[in-house]
C-alpha cells in the first residue's frame, strides 16, 4: 500500500517504542510549560525580593529562588517558554523560506541555480555564530521575536534549503513530473502539490535538527550575552548563573533544573528524529 | 593530479573575493572608522577630519575597499582601538591559545570516533552498537554550553581531576619547560574532551552506516570465501574502504572543532581566539571582531580545499581525467 510521507513517519515511530515515548514525553512537555506559563502571572512572577534571595529549594520554593529573589520554578517555565517561542519561530521561519529557495532552485535547476548556490555556499563562509554576534551588537534588538527574525536571516534558512535542494532536483528528472509539465500544468503548481509531498518525510527528519540546533543557538547565544534582552527569562539565561564559579558550586539549584530540561527535550527531539529519519529514507525502513 | 589541485586552487579566487566583500560591508556597517585607534583629546578640533582626508577614508566605496584589500595583503589589518597595537599583534597574542585547543580536540576526536565507529558498525545490532549508538543519539544536538557546564561541575568542581579555568597554570608557565608543557595539557584536556565528545557523534554515525554498507558489499564475501581471516578482512578490507570519506570529511570536521572553540574557549575562559572576538564585540573594537571573522572564514574556506584535495588524493574515482 502506498503511504503518505506523514503515515511513513507515524509507522516508524509506531514502531520503536523509544522513540514513541520520546514523543509523547515531549509533547506532555511542551503542554506543560506552554499552560503553565499561560498561568503565571508575569507581573507578580517577575517582581524582584531582597529577602528570598539565593535561597536553596525550600516548600515554598520547590527549586529555590534566584539571585533577585524570584521562584526559579516558575523563571524556569517562564524560560523555557520563551526559549521554546524562539526555537519553533525560527524553525518554522528558517524551513519555509530555505524550502521554497530550494523548491525554486532545484526545480529550475541550471545557471540560475549554478550561481545561487555559489552565493548561498559564501554566505555559509562565514561563522553562523560570529555573523549573529556582530548583527546583534550593530542592530537595536528589544524583543524575542526580533531575535528570532535575526537568527532566520542569518543561518536559519541555510540547511533547509540545501537539503530541499538536493532531493529537488532528483525529483525533477522523474517521469511524473514531464508527464505533468506536457499536461500544461504551471510549474508554481508542480513544484508545491506534486513534488513538495514527496519531500515531507526527509522534510520532517530536517526539522527536527533544525529544532534541536535552534533550541542551542539560543542558550549559546544569551549564555554569551549576545541573545535575548537582559532580564528576559530563558533556558540560556538561566545557564549563564552557572558562569560565576561561586554559583556552579554552591547554588546548583539555580542553573541545574535547566540543564537537565536542556538535556531531556535534546533526547527526546533526537530519538524522534532517528525514527522520521528511518522513514525518509527507504532502505532504512522497517516493515 | 596537480591539474585538478590547480583547478580547485582557482575556485579559491572568486570565494576569497566574495568573502572579503562580506567582511568589507560588515566594517563598513560598523560605527567608527580606521582612525579611532589614533584619537587623542589634545587633538586640534579640524584635525581628525584632515587626517581622515588624508587616509582617504572619504573616498568612493571602491578605492577603499582596493585600498583595505592591499593592506590586507601585505599583513596589514589595521589598529585595535582597545589595546592601541596593530590588530595582527592582538590576534598573534591569542593564536595559539586556540591553535593547541583545536589540536588536542583534534586528536581526542578521531581517538573516541574512529574506535566507537567501526566497532558499532562491525557488531551491527548487537550490544555495542545499541550501547554505542544511544551515546551518539544523547549527545548528538546536546549544546557545547550545557555539555562543557556539566563537565566543569562534575569533573572540575565535584571530582577536582581538572582545572576550571585557563590554558595554563601562571606559575608553571613562569617555569617553562615540561611543567609549562604538562600544566598546558591537563588545563586543555576538559575542554578538548568536551569538544571532541560532541563533535565525534557525528563521525561515529557515519563511519558505523558506512562499516555496514561495505561489509555486505560483494568484494567480502569474495574476501571471505577464499579463506581470509575475519581481522584480515577488517583491517584490509573494511576499514580502508570505510575510512574513505572519513578522510574526506576530516576538513570540514577540522573546520567544526575551530567553530566550535568559540563556545568552549569562552566557557573555560581560555585566551584564545573566541574568547578574544567576544571581548572585542563587546568592547566595540571592530578592526580586531572583523580580522577574525574573516580568519574563521578563511579557516573554513581551506578546509574545504583540504577536505576536496584530500578525496581526490585517497579516492580515485573522483578525479577527473
Amino acid at each position: 500500500m502506498h503511504k503518505s510521507g506523514l503515515q511513513l513517519a507515524w509507522h516508524e515511530i509506531k514502531n520503536d517504542w523509544l522513540a514513541l515515548i520520546c514523543l509523547f514525553l515531549f509533547i506532555g512537555l511542551i503542554a506543560v510549560i506552554y499552560i503553565w506559563a499561560f498561568a503565571i502571572d508575569e507581573t507578580v512572577a517577575g517582581r524582584l525580593s531582597m529577602f528570598t534571595m539565593n535561597q536553596a529549594p525550600s516548600s515554598q520554593f520547590p527549586l529555590g529562588t534566584d539571585p533577585m529573589g524570584r521562584c526559579m520554578m516558575q523563571q524556569l517555565v517562564l524560560g523555557a517558554r520563551n526559549s521554546l517561542n524562539i526555537a519553533f519561530v525560527v524553525t518554522a521561519g528558517g524551513a519555509s523560506i530555505g524550502m521554497t529557495i530550494g523548491l525554486f532552485l532545484g526545480y529550475y535547476a541550471g545557471h540560475v541555480d549554478n550561481i545561487a548556490m555559489r552565493l548561498i555556499a559564501l554566505w555559509g563562509m562565514v561563522p553562523f555564530i560570529m555573523m549573529v554576534v556582530i548583527l546583534r551588537t550593530l542592530l537595536t534588538i528589544e524583543t524575542w521575536f526580533g531575535f528570532s527574525m535575526l537568527l532566520i536571516l542569518v543561518g536559519g534558512w541555510l540547511q533547509m534549503s540545501g537539503l530541499v535542494r538536493v532531493m529537488t532536483l532528483q525529483q525533477g528528472r522523474l517521469d511524473y513530473v514531464s508527464a505533468s509539465k506536457t499536461l500544461g500544468t504551471p510549474n508554481i503548481v508542480i513544484m508545491f502539490r506534486e513534488v513538495f509531498p514527496n519531500l515531507v518525510s526527509i522534510i520532517t527528519s530536517g526539522l527536527t535538527l533544525a529544532l534541536a540546533g535552534n533550541i542551542g543557538a539560543e542558550i549559546g547565544l544569551t549564555f554569551l550575552g549576545f541573545g535575548l534582552p537582559p532580564g528576559t527569562a530563558s533556558l540560556g539565561q538561566q545557564l549563564s548563573y552557572a558562569r560565576s564559579p561561586g554559583t556552579m558550586q554552591q547554588r546548583p539549584w539555580q542553573w541545574i533544573p535547566a540543564a537537565v530540561l536542556v538535556l531531556v527535550l535534546m533526547l527526546c527531539i533526537n530519538f524522534v528524529g532517528q525514527a522520521l529519519n528511518r522513514a525518509a529514507d527507504a532502505r532504512k525502513r522497517s516493515r | 593530479m596537480w591539474k585538478i589541485v590547480v583547478r580547485r586552487l582557482l575556485i579559491l579566487i572568486p570565494q576569497l573575493i566574495a568573502l572579503s566583500l562580506i567582511v568589507f560591508f560588515l566594517a563598513w556597517l560598523m560605527p567608527g572608522d580606521a582612525l579611532r585607534g589614533l584619537l587623542d583629546p589634545s587633538m586640534p578640533p579640524g584635525e581628525m577630519n584632515r587626517m581622515r582626508e588624508e587616509a582617504g577614508l572619504n573616498d568612493p566605496w571602491f578605492v577603499q575597499y582596493t585600498r583595505w584589500v592591499g593592506n590586507v595583503l601585505q599583513g596589514d589589518l589595521g589598529r585595535s582601538l582597545q589595546h592601541r597595537v596593530p590588530v595582527t599583534r592582538v590576534i598573534g597574542d591569542n593564536m595559539m591559545n586556540t591553535v593547541r585547543l583545536s589540536i588536542m580536540t583534534t586528536v581526542m576526536l578521531y581517538a573516541i570516533a574512529l574506535p566507537l565507529g567501526l566497532l558499532a558498525g562491525r557488531k551491527h545490532n548487537k550490544i555495542p552498537d545499541k550501547v554505542i549508538m544511544l551515546y551518539v543519539f544523547t549527545f548528538f544536538s546536546i549544546p557545547t554550553i550545557v555539555l562543557a557546564l556539566l563537565m566543569i561541575f562534575f569533573f572540575a568542581f565535584g571530582l577536582g581531576w581538572f582545572p576550571a579555568m585557563n590554558a595554563v597554570d601562571v606559575r608553571a608557565a613562569f617555569e617553562g619547560g615540561w611543567p609549562e608543557f604538562w600544566s598546558r595539557i591537563h588545563h586543555l584536556i576538559l575542554p578538548s574532551m568536551t569538544g571532541a565528545i560532541l563533535g565525534g557523534t557525528g563521525i561515529i554515525y557515519f563511519l558505523r552506516n558506512q562499516v555496514i554498507d561495505v561489509q555486505n558489499s560483494d568484494y567480502i564475501t569474495t574476501a571471505r570465501a577464499k579463506g581470509t581471516p575475519e581481522r584480515r578482512v577488517y583491517t584490509h578490507h573494511v576499514l580502508r574502504n570505510a575510512l574513505l570519506p572519513i578522510a574526506g570529511g576530516m576538513g570540514a570536521s577540522i573546520a567544526a572543532v575551530v567553530a566550535g572553540s568559540l563556545f568552549i574557549e569562552r566557557t573555560f575562559t581560555i585566551n584564545g581566539m573566541g574568547q578574544l572576538f567576544f571581548d572585542s564585540v563587546l568592547g566595540r573594537d571592530w578592526p580586531v571582531a572583523n580580522a577574525l571573522i574573516m580568519f574563521y572564514a578563511v579557516v573554513g574556506v581551506v578546509a574545504g580545499l583540504l577536505a576536496d584535495i584530500t578525496i581526490m588524493l585517497v579516492d580515485p574515482r573522483i578525479r577527473i581525467k
